[in-house]
């Protein structure tokens, strides 16, 4: 019977441990003086993250008990109002001892805190949180629609956000970083309906291991979904279509559990809207930077660069006619505390459609005729890209993340081309591929340290075929196969791999960053073309680089002082054609001197030396036709193109304050740069040869000011931009100076969301100048646009929008656009219909004027027809 | 009986009030304004107040709309039923008593004492500012609702909206499932003047325990009829009662309930 309740008790007590926790810990709370703080909050969390495993209450005593699940490593917090807070590392096992924990009193006096829950914008330390119900007015479809109406944040055609004059490289959904650089996606798919709030991270480190040493200066945005949205299955369908068969079609599904978040934006339409912004820096964010870059960045090249018609002012949806269909799937799931993964995929496709026509007329000495070209282009392409982020953490100070993507662009290029009378087929044909891996280990050391070990590679080939028929008459030039047409087959590899470490240490006021690695970069690019033997080639360059970077950063007083230092040794090994220096050693600095003048105003000052090298494109020995009427050819000597950087910034107030202006000044100057031939001749021209220019700058100077309203609870925008560009351009030999200044001032005001009538007025106005100063020519225009945006929202359930933009453009061409939304709603937010109207004044076409140094372009673009679209919203 | 237990009661709110006012003014008092929202049969949307200092908190909800009416589907006669007074709803929680009063208005006016109840939250690993906040997430299951709650643990005190109290930090934000319990703080000021007072009482307030109140809610629907029959039979007028549903309350009980 003993053994029975022995056996017995020992369940209870078994059952009982199980229940309220194997492990515990006591302790006592006092002050300094010794006496016991009652009623301190005491609780515990991973030591790894920022789970509260266990809390408690101190009793009268100031005695509290925490127990806890497993043996691990725990933080347990000590917090009590008008003390400070306590936060220390326990090891339930090996502290069996009472703690005795001694609270120091705060020495700020918390009499007078307030704080408003439902300010429109709250500012506190690297995160500042707009409030987007102060920012919206009803008619906002898409993420983007409300970051535009945010101050300071800008939003590109492209979907490029800038926050403060900054361009933020992700935006988070939830604190997850799952879209990475393809944030267009969510900007332009994720309905405004599931967001709660929009914070900006400044100096964000993605990394839990870096997080205390880091000195990143990456902005980030964080988007915050509405409670209702975070469930087993919540999505948002949208429908719209006309009578002429335009339609426009958006699904967001949202799945929010405790170990898996599933997001899939899916997007159809044929009314013009690009739902990824631009295709090609969708899928290699670099796609704008044309010089040798070497790592993720690296890229393998193709002759012809072709990509699709832009219009600056317009909206694609003006002009483009299209049939896009996205579908978007990402995920974040997490199977344990440890272990993250995410992934995200999607597939384009798309057809487009642009009918333009193109006149130029070039400057009199030179005496060439008006060249008319008539041209619709139909693009066809399909993207498909995948990305997987998984990482391990063994705890919160080490971990290991893999990254890998794959990424591939069909596309094929058809144009129907009149010039000088004939007409002309070009098809061109690209098949890009991409695979890229990462493997990284992060370790955060004591006292401030941490370092980082990653292995590279990424494998590129990019095939791209051209039909040219009939050929061009050549007059004047090399080329001259009658009507025979022409093909061209090209194949660009591009294989890398790399390895490096970096060392980090933090101290309170300096930083001191120490990077090296071994990388290996080795490109091919091979041309041919059946018809024109003279065409073709092939040439490769591989290049081997080991670098050391040293980055130091130090505070003296209201000033901060950033130094880096980069040593170079590279060896080349390229095809017998080209020219290159087998080894070289070149040194990369840069220095930032900042001042903090107080808590408002900040100033910067910044130089950088830069080194730039050609891309093999620039070096290749081979001819290529790189248009359907000019052929190029690379320079064959490499040459390390050295330039000076200066930027200066300075900043006034910060966003809670009414007023907010920053301003910066950037200048560039470039030894020697390689600038393309510029292609004069009205024919089929071999050009052949790039040109090295000197004396090469450019100066960037703005403002922009941002000024709160009170009484209408709104902000009153202002932007200025200066650009100047000089430098040498040749042409036949002869070495012109150009000089081009462009001005633009905006103004915008936009009314404060409230009440039932809300409007925004804006206006710009623009001012180009180009002068070639060795003829003495110059060429001028200017223009200026406005815009006026009503909506009316009515009795609750009635929200309606008219938009209204003029242009006044060169030319003397006037041109007014009206477009309009009304919505209706049928159950609370739940269900809606909509009208949409676009182009409701029927514009057909849009004129738009060029200048370059000896020419000036005039293009006339059609448009799309007038349409009204009769939509549904519904949420489950 | 009630009325000298009440006096009893409320004679030690005063006394212990008092003591514990004197020794507790200092940092750790504060007050927080919640934009509120409770739908029921309708929906009342208004600002509730959450005064508290280092052992003990009291929070008013008055429903602004004033006054409901139920009323018979024959004869068209109506009973006010009084939502709300001048006083409202009012709910004291004292940590060293680990009780809680709640001056309610049902069928008629009721201070409900009862034992502090023990919210079995579950905190999760999700976070979220609210202000200038970090909050927290945490859930449970709270007579007859499921709630959820963001506290910060930045302001160390067990207190929150009503009856949700317990955890690691002050609730900013709370509400169940269906959101037809809604608290969400819109002001918050730590000032060590702020003054947690005693329920103030219009003296017709019925004593009850929890067992009683747990039967009142039970029958809450037929003592409304009940009422109604009463004022039906002073119209002197052939009129039938029946079928009153019972109305939507804002807590609810099962058997395993304390």
């Amino acid at each position: 019977m003993l053994r029975f309740w022995f056996i017995c008790i020992l369940i209870m007590t078994g059952f009982h441990t199980v229940v309220l926790g194997q492990y515990k810990i006591i302790g006592t709370v006092v002050n300094t003086e010794g006496e016991p703080v009652e009623h301190a909050n005491v609780y515990s969390t991973n030591a790894d993250s920022t789970q509260i495993v266990s809390y408690d209450y101190t009793n009268s005593q100031g005695s509290f008990t925490l127990r806890f699940p497993k043996q691990q490593v725990y933080d347990v917090h000590v917090r009590s109002l008008g003390y400070e807070d306590v936060v220390f590392q326990i090891s339930p096992q090996k502290s069996k001892e009472p703690q005795k924990i001694i609270l120091q009193k705060k020495v700020e006096n918390l009499d007078e805190i307030t704080i408003e829950g439902q300010k429109d914008i709250v500012s506190q330390k690297d995160t500042v949180w707009f409030n987007t119900d102060s920012f919206t007015q009803g008619d906002e479809q898409v993420v983007e629609d409300i970051l535009k109406n945010l101050p300071g944040v800008d939003v590109k055609e492209e979907g490029k956000i800038s926050v403060n004059g900054e361009v933020i490289d992700k935006v988070l959904i939830e604190d997850d970083d799952l879209f990475g650089s393809s944030y267009s996606l969510i900007t332009k798919n994720m309905s405004s309906d599931i967001i709660d709030g929009v914070s900006v991270y400044k100096n964000y480190e993605g990394n839990e291991a870096l997080q205390q040493v880091s000195n990143s200066d990456e902005t980030v945005i964080n988007l915050e979904l509405k409670e209702g949205a975070k469930q087993d299955l919540f999505a948002t369908l949208d429908g719209a279509y006309d009578l002429k068969d335009h339609y426009k079609g958006k699904v967001n599904a949202v799945s929010v559990s405790e170990k898996i978040k599933a997001y899939y934006l899916g997007n159809v339409n044929n009314i013009g809207s690009d739902p990824t912004g631009n295709i090609y820096t969708l899928v290699n964010p670099d796609y704008l930077n044309h010089s040798k870059k070497l790592g993720v960045e690296a890229k393998s090249e193709k002759p012809i660069n072709a990509s699709t018609p832009f219009i600056p002012y317009l909206d694609n949806d003006q002009y483009e006619i299209n049939q896009a269909m996205l579908h978007t799937i990402g995920t974040v799931f997490s199977p344990s505390e440890k272990l993250t993964v995410k992934a995200l995929g999607y597939y384009f496709t798309d057809t487009q459609k642009f009918d333009r026509i193109s006149v130029t007329s070039y400057d009199q000495e030179l005496g060439l005729p008006e060249v008319r070209e008539p041209r619709d282009t139909h693009i066809a392409s399909d993207a498909f890209q995948t990305k997987v982020t998984a990482n391990y953490a063994f705890n919160k100070n080490q971990n290991v993340e893999y990254k890998g993507s794959f990424s591939a662009l069909p596309e094929k290029f058809n144009s129907r081309i009149t010039f000088q009378d004939s007409l002309y087929q070009n098809v061109t044909k690209n098949e890009d591929q991409s695979f890229e891996n990462q493997l990284s280990f992060y370790s955060s050391l004591s006292d401030g340290r941490a370092v980082r070990f990653r292995l590279k590679n990424k494998r590129e080939k990019t095939e791209q075929s051209l039909f040219l028929k009939p050929t061009l008459s050549a007059e004047g030039g090399d080329f001259d196969t009658g009507s025979q047409a022409i093909t061209q087959g090209s194949n660009s590899e591009l294989y890398y791999w790399g390895m490096d470490g970096k060392y980090w240490q933090k101290r309170d006021h300096y930083f001191l960053a120490i990077s090296g690695g071994l990388e290996s970069d080795q490109t091919s690019l091979k041309v041919r073309s059946p018809e024109l033997v003279e065409l073709g080639g092939q040439s490769f360059w591989n290049l081997i680089r080991a670098y050391l970077k040293a980055e130091f950063e130090k505070e003296i007083g209201q000033l901060d002082l950033k130094v880096s230092l980069t040593g170079n040794q590279e060896f080349n090994e390229a095809s017998s054609t080209i020219n290159i220096q087998k080894e070289q050693f070149y040194l990369s600095p840069s220095v930032e001197v900042g001042y903090q003048l107080d808590d408002k105003q900040r100033a910067a000052l910044t130089y950088k030396l830069n080194q730039k090298k050609p891309s093999l494109k620039q070096l290749f020995s081979g001819f290529w036709l790189s248009d359907y009427r000019t052929i190029d050819r690379g320079t064959e000597t490499y040459q390390l193109t050295t330039g000076d950087e200066v930027s200066a910034f300075y900043q006034y107030g910060n966003w809670e304050d009414e007023f907010l202006a920053h301003a910066f000044i950037y200048f560039n100057k470039v030894d020697n740069v390689f600038i393309q031939d510029r292609q004069l001749s009205a024919s089929y021209y071999n050009t052949g040869r790039y040109i090295t220019a000197d004396d090469f700058k450019t100066l960037n100077a703005g403002v922009t000011i941002d000024q709160f309203l009170d009484a209408l609870r709104s902000n009153v925008k202002l932007k200025y931009n200066f650009t100047k560009n000089e430098g040498i351009s040749v042409y036949n030999d002869f070495r012109n100076r150009i000089e081009s200044v462009n001005q633009r001032s905006e103004l915008s005001l936009r009314t404060a969301f409230i009440g039932s009538f809300n409007m925004q007025i804006g206006g710009a106005y623009s001012i180009s100048t180009t002068q070639n100063l060795a003829e003495s020519s110059v060429k001028k225009q200017d223009n200026y646009s406005g815009f006026l945006t009503v909506n009316s929202k009515l009795w609750d359930t009635i929200n309606a929008t008219a938009e209204a933009e003029f242009y006044s453009l060169p030319d003397s061409k006037k041109y007014t656009f009206v477009d309009c939304y009304l919505d209706y709603d049928l159950q609370g937010n739940s269900l809606k219909v909509f009208l949409e109207g676009k182009n409701l004044l029927n514009n057909t076409s849009f004129q738009t004027t060029y200048l370059s140094e000896y020419s000036q372009l005039r293009r006339v673009n059609r448009l799309n027809p007038r349409y009204i679209l009769f939509g549904i919203s519904y949420q489950i | 009986m009630h009325r000298i237990l009440l006096l009893f009661i409320v004679i030690s709110f005063f006394c212990t009030g008092y003591v514990r006012e004197t020794s507790y003014s200092e940092p750790g008092n504060g007050i927080v304004e919640y934009s509120s929202r409770v739908v029921l049969e309708d929906t009342y949307t208004f600002t509730s107040t959450l005064k508290f200092n280092r052992v003990s908190s009291i929070f008013f909800w008055r429903l602004n709309n004033g006054t409901k009416v139920s009323s018979g589907s024959n004869g068209g006669a109506t009973v006010s039923v009084p939502l709300d007074d001048e006083i409202g709803h009012v709910t004291k929680l004292k940590i060293s008593a680990d009780s809680i009063y709640s001056r309610l208005i049902l069928d008629k006016l009721y201070l409900l004492k009862e034992k502090r109840p023990k919210i079995d939250w579950h905190i999760t690993n999700q976070h979220k500012k609210i202000g200038n906040y970090s909050c927290t997430k945490a859930t449970a299951n709270f007579r007859g609702r499921s709630y959820t709650a963001w506290f910060t643990p930045e302001i160390p005190t067990p207190f929150g909206p009503w009856k949700l109290t317990g955890l690691p930090g002050l609730i900013l934000e709370a509400y169940d499932t269906d959101k037809e319990i809604y608290f969400s703080a819109r002001k918050l000021v730590l000032n060590r003047e702020v003054e947690v007072e005693e329920i103030p009482l219009s003296g017709k307030e019925e004593l009850i325990t929890l067992k009683e109140y747990r039967e009142i809610t039970a029958n809450v629907g037929e003592r409304l009829a009940q009422k109604l029959m009463k004022a039906v039979s002073k119209m002197e007028a052939d009129i039938k009662v029946s079928n009153i549903s019972a109305p939507k309350l804002i807590e609810t009980f099962e058997e395993k309930d304390s």
